[in-house]
Formats: C-alpha cells, structure tokens, sequence
C-alpha cells in the first residue's frame, strides 16, 4: 500500500479530520450516562424565566444523587411527552388539560406551586381605547375596533397554557371565536384576528410588528422589553380572568415501570417548602426588574383572600385541586 | 428590529467568542462530539455497505440504491418523530435509555447521513471502477483485494462524502430536537441552542452560536475545496 | 497439452452475441488474433483472462475446467495488458510493485524486481515518475512491464500499440518476440508486420467466429482482414508510383510495376474538413459511411471511391463533431503506403 499518491496536505487535513472524528467517537461513546435522571416535562415559558434551572441547582445541592433533566416544550407536547412515559412529573399552567392528563389515569398527586397573571400588551398609542378596562370588556372592544379595522390582536394558536388561557377569556366574552377568526379587518384581505402558530416570544414580536394586542405571560414579555426587542406597553393588567396558575403533577408509577416516581415526590415536596416558596416570590427582580411569581403555599395561611377565591374558582375541581380518585400515596400532600 | 438590534447582536456574539465563554465552548464540543460520533457509525457502516452495492452485483441492488438515494432528502423531524416513537421510555426500543442522550442522538444523525453517505461513496466507487476493476483482477487480485484498490483510488471522493456527511449531521437540527429535548449541560447542541437563544430573543448569543456553527461548516467546506483541488 | 480448451464458446452482451461458437486449442506458440474491431477478439482475450465468464461454451486451462473456483487462480497465471493503459494512482513503482505485493513478495525481492523489470522495457529512470503523466509510449512499456514482473505463464495484449508511434512499437514488439520464448503470448493487432514477428499461429475472427486460422504468411486473410487493402497496377513516373485502384489514384513511394496489393494503416490517414495544403501526396474527399467506436478509438470508414477505415481518438472525434453522411477529405502520404 505504500507509495499510493495522494498530495501531501490533503493527507494531512484528511488525518486530522479522521482524528477528530474518532477522538469525539470515542469520547461520546464512553461518556458515563447519568444516574436515572428525574425528567421533568415543562412549558416554554415556566422554563424560560430561568426559574427551573435555579430550582435544580438548589435540589441537586440537597439531594447529591439526582439529577434534573427539564424537557421544555408547548403544554400540549409537554402532557404528551409524559403521556408517552418520557417524563417523570410535568408543570405546567392550564387546568383545563391537567385534569384531563390525570383523568387519562397518567397523573397523579397534583399540587399548585405558584400563580401570576397575564397581561394584554398593545401599542402604545392603544388604538382600541382599552387602556385599564378589564379584561372581559377590553376583549369585546378590541373585536369592535377589529371589525372597523381600528385595532389587531395576536393569538399563539399553538395549544399551549396562554392560548388556553386566550380561548377561554374569548369564551367568557359571549362571542364564538371560530367566527371571530374569521371576520376581515386589518389590512386589505386579512382578518383582524391573527394566529401565530408560534411561542411567546415570536408572538409578542409578530404583536410588535403588527402594532396589535396580545395576551402574554408576565415574565416573557419583561424580558423582551428589558432587551429592546419589542416596544409594546401593559394595557391591561391583573384581574380574576387572567390568572395564571402553576401545578405540578408526578406521573402515575403503576403505567410505566420505568417511571423515577421517587426523585419526583421527593422534588414535588421540595416545591412547597418555605425556602423553595420564598425563593420563587422573590424571583426576577435581578433580570426583569420585578418579580415574577406569587407562591402559593402562603395564601393558604388567609383562606378568604380575594386571591385564594380566584384560583380555587379557576384552578381548582369541585373544590379540590386533586380529587381523591387522582391521589397515590399522598400522605400528607392534602392535609 | 433595527439595524441597531443586529449590530448590537453581533457585537455580543464576537465578545462572547473572544472570551471564550464556557458554555458556548461546551455547546459547540458537544455539537463536533455528537456530529462526530455519527460520521463514524455512518462510516463504518457505509464505506462496507458502498462497496458491496458497487462491486456485487444481486437482485434488488438498483432498488437499494434507489432508496438510499430518495432518503437523502429526508426531513430531519420526520426521522426525529419516528425515531423518538421507537426510542420513547414505552414505545419498543425504550430499554436502550437512548432518549434524551448524546449518544442517541448521534445514533439518529448517523441514521439521517447513512444516505448521503452511500450515495456519495457508491458515486466515487462507480467512477473510479472502471478503471481500476480490470486492472487489479489481472494482476491477480482477489475480490476483497479489488475492493481494497478500488478504496484507495476513490479516497478522494469518500473523503468528501465523509465530510459532507459530517456536515449535515453538525447543522441538522429535527433530531436533536426530537431526541434530546435540547437539556442544559446534556444534549444542547449548537442548532438547538439557537433555536432556544432566538425563540427567547436573546439575539447575541443566537448570533454568537450561528457564527460558530457557520466557521465549522465553512472550514470542513475548505476541506472538501482541498480534496476537489487534490484531485488527479 | 494445450494450455487453453475453448469448445462452443458464446459470449453475449445484452443479448447481441460477441462471440459465437468458438472452438479451438491454444497451445505454446505465440498466438496472433485478428480481426476488424468489434469481430471479438477483445472479448475473447478477457475470456481468457479471466475478466469475463462465456455465456455458454467451456473453457479449460491446463486441462482443468475453469469455473467461478478457480478464476482467481487463473488469473493469477495469466495476465492482460489493455489497449489504452490504466494506471493505479501513483508512481511508476507503486503501479509495478502492486501485483507482487498483493502476492506477498517481500519488499527486498519486490525492489530487485522493479528494477530489473524497468530495464526490460528501457526506463530505467522512470522508478520515481508519476504513473498518468508519462507519454503514451512510456506508459504502455509500464503496463508491459508491469505484466512482465509478475512472470505469468501467459501474457495476453489486445491492441499494445495501436496509438503508438513507430520506435515505441518497435520496442515493444522486440520485447514480445523475445517474451514468446518464454511464455505462451496471445495477441490481438492491426499491425500486419508486428503479427508476422511475434506470432507462429494466428486466427481470423470475423464477427465472433473464426473463419481462418493457420501460419500468418500463408493467410489470405492476413492480407485480405485489414482494412485498407487495394490492388491495382501501378506505373513509375520519375521515380514516383501511381496505382490505378478503381476510379482512384494512390501515389506510393514503392519503386514495383504492374499489379499489386498495398496497404495503409488506419491510423496513418488524417481526416480534415477541407481540403488542406500539404506536403502528403494522398488527398481525397469522400462521404463518412461508417462509424465503429471501440475503448476509445474510433474507426470511420469514408467513400473516396474507394472505402478507407481511419483511425483517430474519441477526443478528436468529438472535437471535430464528424457524423455519418459527412463529406470530409483523408490525406496520407505516400510512404505510408505499404505494399503487400
């Protein structure tokens, strides 16, 4: 084989080349894999408030021989992820299809962790006049003001905890949003109802491009406007109708054998601790000059606080956040 | 977005390159580890495979052929989704705990190249067949001996296909989104961190990634200019 | 013994027949193949090669059947040198050195082999040069002696020097007479003369059968097979001959009257477009009636009156776009001619 002709330098990056193949081949192949991971199946938006990570850090510092896998993806693919058996608790922030994961018989043991609100941001020169209203009534006359091609609105449209949120404010408006979406307004030949199809971010910067109101998530559009990206304003801010609420549910153990239902109790109590609780309530301030969550576990110490009505109202079925058919050994979760 | 926006973007992106921050390097070790591993399954599978859909001929090798052809262009989250069911903690090849790994998701971008790379080497066998095919059997050589000179007269064009191989695993986004949920510190790669960088807004280090990733592919596209140069 | 048993040998190629019913025994003495191009005899060499198996038909080599079994074995025995050379990438060296490695001969052995075989075919110097880059002559003594190393019991050559200019043919015919002592030498040509020297037998395919065979001076066939045979009488004139042939007139530089057989090779006619200005006696304008294409080569047939076969490269081919039914003029110069 010797002497068969190649020019010298391309021997040379060919060498290289093949080193660095083989070298990365070999690292990867021989990388320890992890401990049985705790996967924890969350929304984009929980996730990139940067919260979670810190909350990892803290846990795999207490409990040295677990690890924290968070997989972030829409509520909908995040519930079927777990569905799926690839995760071992989710959280996430839409009642309506955390009770339907656990009456699928996948979930069990649910615990509301936090609450905040979401806001309708709009341009700044708020061509609909909704500027304070409550949400309700500013929703009814950004449809008015859409109609006489005055004003636009974005949706996510794309499954997730805000839109769930979205359709169901649209539904305590009286008005029939498939019909919604389909009225014209805006510019020539378009409708003044948009779906984006997208997460916060896009959304909020389509919203931004548009000069339309949306709905979003506190956290997400601080950040955006922290960075310059988008210039829209807070138009309408908390109220009953625009709570977000935070639960986490663990995977019921008995469907899938190979679920860590251990590490996931372990880290579903860590989240209701008074630390844990007291780190969320101050979280933000640093990165989005003001905080983002409100814990829930100190509302329940005044029980008649407007607050605690508003979530047992939103969050909450038949006057219990986790019917007794969905608990598992919850020993002291529930009282 | 302003001209403004993007200047600034780029300025972040050069710094934080210049500082050599720890976690773009991890990221992009991580994307070149990845990648790596896949161009080496690829490889060893499909430098083997070429040279038997090249030299023997038996029924059903142009329907091979074919079907490796048409999957070049497969897109990478079809494979990612079909890859993820199989590889689901439920769905059949659960027990391999391949989800949310590097390994595998070198496995699957080892899956989506294997394509290109048969084509690409089936196509410098075949040129260089001709030639060298006659030749070797009458100075004697045995079957695996041909193939052996038929290698080594193609080495420049299965160098490309390897290259090239290496590329479209190193930039293909579907399956490391599909089978490593882009984790921090465990399977974020450089296409998947872009993507989470930019559906965040956080555009400087989106740009600083994208610049990364870029550099590599041009640098392995030098390669491949090399090899086309050394030619003979 | 022969060393080679042909009987009922048929070789197809997508259903045309190449070789039809070939029957005989090759024994020692160097064998001459002739025939116009696609008559077979390219065909029939790789058959015995080793290169292609026959489509029906069987062939024995040294009294033994040869089947899928033992075709590495044959070929080991036997070896082609081809029409145009191929060469591995690399040095004169590596390409000589190739068919001793892959038989294990030691690199001392292998070394005193490379230099022994280069001076066989007069390139002593040629070790270190790279392979594709030497002349046409050059490279088919390398492919020659590339052969020759291996010290096979046959040597089989289809067409070694067609394309070559008269000292590298000399050469290397010198080489084959002298390696048909030595071993049985098989040899397909156009070459009248060079078949004359080396061989001691010589077989007529005409499409893909034999239709003559015998001692290559007593042939009809040696004589009648080339293309560019004509007969006609010849007159001297100021020590110029002209021979009447047909409607035509070729100017010889042969001193013979009266009647006579001359030939001219194919690859000694140039074709032009047009008429040319030149110092060749021979010019005539004629239409292309054929085209005949072989491993590079392509022989065109033209009607001056009389049909000339032409040789010239696929390249040239393509970059004068000839195609059938063309006029175009054919020159040659008159000792080209060569009387018969």
């Amino acid at each position: 084989m010797s002497g068969f002709k190649i020019k010298q330098s391309t021997y040379i990056f060919a060498v290289i080349f093949g080193l660095i193949i083989t070298g990365a081949a070999y690292r990867v192949a021989v990388k320890p894999k992890p401990h049985p991971p705790l996967i924890i199946s969350t929304t984009t938006s929980l996730y990139e408030t940067g919260l979670l990570d810190v909350l990892k850090e803290r846990f795999e510092v207490d409990y040295p021989d677990t690890t924290i896998l968070f997989v972030s993806q829409g509520t909908g693919l995040a519930i079927e992820t777990a569905k799926r058996g690839d995760a071992d608790m989710i959280m996430v922030h839409s009642p309506g299809q955390e009770l339907g994961f656990m009456e699928s018989g996948h979930g069990v043991n649910r615990k509301i962790i936090a609450y905040n609100f979401f806001i309708i941001v709009g341009p700044e020169s708020d061509p609909a006049g909704i500027l304070g209203m409550n949400p309700i009534d500013a929703l009814l006359k950004v449809q008015e003001e859409g109609v006489n091609r005055d004003a636009l609105w974005v949706s996510r449209g794309d499954n997730s905890g805000t839109h769930s949120k979205e359709k169901s404010l649209w539904k305590s408006t009286g008005l029939d949003l498939e019909e919604l979406k389909v009225q014209p307004g805006g510019d020539e030949g378009r409708h003044w109802y948009i779906e984006a199809g997208a997460g916060m971010t896009a959304t909020l910067q389509l919203a931004n491009e548009k000069g339309a109101y949306t709905l979003t998530d506190v956290a997400t559009y601080l950040k955006n406007y922290g960075n310059g990206n988008i210039e829209l304003v807070k138009i309408v801010n908390s109220g009953e109708e625009t709570l977000n609420v935070y639960s986490a549910i663990l995977c019921n153990p008995k469907v899938n054998e190979m679920t860590n239902y251990v590490d996931a109790e372990d880290f579903l109590h860590y989240l209701l601790t008074d630390d844990v609780q007291e780190l969320m309530a101050g979280y933000g301030i640093d990165e989005f000059g003001s905080t983002l969550f409100k814990p829930w576990m100190p509302e329940l110490e005044t029980p008649g606080s407007e607050f605690v009505k508003w979530v047992e109202e939103y969050a909450y079925y038949d006057g219990n956040e986790c019917p007794e058919e969905f608990r598992y050994q919850s020993g002291d979760l529930y009282g | 977005m302003s001209w403004g926006t993007i200047s600034e973007g780029l300025a972040e992106a050069v710094r934080l390159i210049l500082s050599l921050d720890p976690t773009v390097i991890s990221i992009t070790l991580r994307s070149i580890e990845t990648a790596g591993f896949a161009t080496f399954l690829a490889s060893i599978i499909g430098i083997p495979l070429s040279l038997v859909l090249t030299m023997k001929n038996f029924p059903g090798r142009g329907t091979i052929k074919f079907l490796f052809n048409s999957l070049v262009g497969i897109p990478t989250v079809t494979l990612g989704l079909v890859l993820y069911m199989l590889l689901s903690r439920t769905g059949p090849l659960g027990h391999l705990k391949l989800l949310y790994s590097v390994q595998g998701m070198a496995i699957g971008q080892a899956m989506l190249i294997l394509p290109i790379s048969v084509t690409f080497i089936v196509s410098a066998l075949e040129s260089k067949m001709g030639e060298v095919n006659d030749l070797a059997r009458t100075l004697g050589a045995s079957e695996t001996q041909v193939a052996l000179a038929v290698l080594r007269e193609s080495f420049n064009g299965v160098s490309l296909a390897i290259i090239s191989s290496f590329n479209r695993a190193f930039a293909e986004l579907g399956i490391a989104t599909m089978l490593g949920a882009n984790i921090t510190d465990l399977t974020r790669v450089l296409t998947t961190a872009i993507a989470l960088e930019t559906n965040k807004g956080q555009f400087g280090l989106s740009f600083a990634l994208s610049l990364i990733l870029i550099s590599v592919v041009l640098l392995m596209n030098y390669l491949i200019r090399v090899l086309q140069g050394g030619e003979t | 013994m022969s060393i080679f048993e042909i009987k009922g040998l048929v070789r197809e190629y997508d259903g045309e027949p190449a070789l039809k019913n070939i029957n005989i025994n090759i024994g020692a003495q160097a064998l001459g193949v002739i025939g116009k191009s696609g008559s077979g005899k390219t065909t029939l060499l790789k058959i015995l090669a080793g290169l292609l198996t026959p489509s029906q038909g069987k062939l024995s080599f040294n009294g033994t059947e040869v089947t899928p079994a033992v075709l590495l074995d044959l070929r080991r025995r036997v070896t082609m040198v081809f029409q145009t050379p191929q060469f591995l990438n690399g040095t004169v060296r590596t390409n000589l050195s190739y068919g001793l490695r892959i038989r294990g001969v030691s690199d001392e052995e292998i070394k005193r082999k490379v230099s022994d075989a280069l001076d066989l075919v007069s390139l002593e110097a040629y070790g270190e040069r790279y392979a594709r880059n030497l002349s046409g002559g050059e490279q088919q003594r390398v492919a020659l002696a590339r052969a020759l190393i291996l010290d096979p019991e046959v040597l089989l050559l289809d067409e070694p020097t067609s394309n070559l200019d008269p000292v590298n043919v000399s050469l290397i015919t010198d080489i084959l007479v002298q390696e048909s002592e030595k071993r049985l030498v098989v040899i397909s040509t156009h070459d009248l003369d060079q078949v004359k020297r080396i061989a001691k037998h010589v077989i007529f395919l005409e499409e893909g059968i034999i239709t003559e065979q015998g001692d290559p001076y007593k042939l009809d066939s040696v004589n009648r097979f080339t293309e560019n045979v004509y007969t006609g009488i010849s007159n001297v004139e100021k020590g110029v001959s002209q021979v009447h042939v047909g409607d035509i007139i070729i100017r010889t530089s042969s001193p013979l009257t009266g009647r006579i057989s001359l030939h001219v090779r194919p690859q000694d006619i140039i074709i032009s477009k047009g008429w040319i200005e030149t110092s060749a006696r021979n010019q005539f304008r004629g239409l292309i009636t054929g085209v005949n294409e072989r491993d590079g080569i392509v022989m065109i047939d033209i009607d001056v009156g009389e049909v000339f076969t032409v040789q010239i490269t696929r390249r040239s081919f393509n970059e004068m776009s000839l195609k059938l039914g063309e006029p175009v003029n054919i020159s040659f110069k008159a000792s080209s001619v060569l009387p018969l």
